[in-house]
């Protein structure tokens, strides 16, 4: 890739990943099929993000708190201290995303249960949220709030990282695998991320990994892959294929499960 | 049902900017219109078809000629005007179905399903919507909008109509179809959707 190639790449990446305004090209969709690989670097910047943010937070959070506590009224600290920063956490990852991937979660849950495959994509489409598709959403986002929770000082930075990397390396596995449900614009989507190059982001997540938790890191990777060969399965049967609600919703499910299991890890 | 199928191939096709008419520009070594024309004629629901022209298209014209097509020749002076007068003159009295000539990945079998869809509704008219994002994600330009049930799509230009309707008035009901099928997600109005269309049809069908 030439330089104003690579320039180019990782501002549309930016703009199909997140909301920062980096001034997204016309084609910003099909650039970031052509250079998925490098998704787990995204997913490293966002986590970077996330985590600055959650160490601000509980920073700012626990003077606040230990100052009403001092002065005010006693409050349970040591518990507010992790809670309220790891649901912030939560909510400021959700909105750099757009709520994007958080609103094909939501899909996801409307469709599941739902009689007929037609009826199923129909709801997807729908603007609509049924109490299927919020419960579902709720339940994985108070798992990954839960998992941010559950994590000890030193790994909750790094493991804030490898979440948000392995994420985006469950999207890239479920895209590059991915058959779409028809011939439209999810389609080209699924057929330009298919490259043999995607090899890459297996690589680069181990390495954007690796120094925050060391060869943990290649578990994680394992749990990403077989989270992106479900999801690919989960979307088969609900939706007849890949969807952009079904890649979504990988993300989502792929922070929780990888905070999780970081947080379960570390407490053993 | 069997309805006969229109193709629109009147336009000036201004914001192509091509010394060539629209409909015979070249895609992927193909003109535009010979792809469509390949599309109607493989559909199984589809009697007859009509190119309706006008003195902006006589290349056109002369080409469809060529291929032992029916012309209808209107004024050219824009979709609705040129739909309405070729459905007068040739009284077309029943539904019959408009394809525009610059939708490159048509096939007949999406029309054929447009024409089930149509006789599953039961309205006196169908038209094919496309989301407006599925167009601008693909950096796609949208030549002109419409709302249904409160949202704006881009149309496709592929409608069914009952020409009845049409030629003894009153209001039609329109049922409305709305899809990101390539079919009708990549229509050509300017060179970079062109551009765009080759390159990403190339990676996803052949054509």
């Amino acid at each position: 890739m030439s330089k104003m190639k690579t320039i180019k790449a990782f501002r549309d990446l930016l703009a199909f990943l997140t909301i920062i305004p980096v001034g997204k090209t016309d084609d910003f969709v099909i650039t970031s099929a052509e250079a998925i690989f490098l998704f787990p670097l995204i997913g490293g910047f966002i986590g970077l993000m996330g985590g600055l943010y959650f160490l601000g937070c509980n920073f700012l959070i626990s003077h606040i708190l230990e100052f009403i506590n001092k002065s005010i009224i006693s409050i349970p600290t040591d518990f507010l201290s992790k809670f309220l920063p790891a649901v912030m956490t939560l909510a400021f990852l959700l909105v750099l995303t757009g709520l994007q991937h958080f609103d094909g979660l939501v899909d996801l849950g409307n469709a599941i249960g739902i009689g007929n495959m037609k009826d199923r994509r129909a709801v997807a489409h729908a603007w609509v949220v049924t109490y299927k598709g919020a419960l579902l959403a709720i339940f994985i986002e108070f798992l990954a709030v839960l998992g941010i929770f559950f994590l000890d000082a030193q790994t909750v930075f790094g493991a804030i990282i490898a979440s948000e990397v392995a994420a985006k390396l469950a999207m890239v596995t479920i895209s590059w695998i991915g058959k779409p449900t028809h011939t439209g614009l999810g389609s080209v989507f699924l057929e330009t991320a298919k490259n043999n190059r995607n090899i890459i982001a297996y690589f680069l997540a181990f390495l954007i990994m690796f120094p925050f938790l060391g060869l943990m890191g290649s578990w994680i990777i394992i749990t990403s892959t077989i989270l992106g060969f479900l999801m690919e399965k989960v979307g088969k049967i609900v939706f007849g294929g890949v969807s952009g609600d079904m890649i979504g919703a990988t993300n989502e499910i792929g922070r929780a499960i990888i905070l999780i299991f970081i947080a379960g890890v570390s407490i053993l | 049902m069997k309805v006969p199928a229109l193709i629109m191939a009147g336009g000036k096709g201004r914001r192509i900017g091509s010394k060539i008419e629209k409909p015979l520009l070249p895609f992927l070594g193909k003109p535009l219109i010979e792809r469509v024309i390949e599309a109607a004629r493989s559909a199984k629901n589809i009697s007859e078809i009509y190119v309706v022209t006008s003195d902006y298209t006589p290349q056109t014209e002369e080409e469809c000629l060529k291929k032992k097509l029916k012309i209808l020749k209107t004024d050219g002076k824009g979709y609705h005007n040129d739909l309405k007068q070729a459905i007068i003159k040739e009284k077309l009295n029943f539904p019959i179905l408009t394809i525009p000539s610059d939708l490159p990945a048509l096939t007949g079998r999406f029309l054929d399903k447009i024409i089930r869809i149509f006789e599953r509704k039961g309205k006196n008219a169908l038209a094919v919507f496309v989301p407006l994002e599925s167009r601008e994600l693909l950096g796609l330009s949208v030549s002109s909008k419409d709302e249904f049930e409160g949202i704006l799509y881009a149309v496709s230009g592929v409608n069914i109509i009952n020409g009845k309707k049409t030629l003894n008035g009153g209001k039609i009901e329109t049922a409305a179809y709305i899809t990101d099928e390539i079919e009708v997600l990549f229509n050509i109005n300017t060179q970079k959707d062109l551009d765009i269309a080759e390159k990403n049809l190339k990676r996803i069908v052949e054509i």
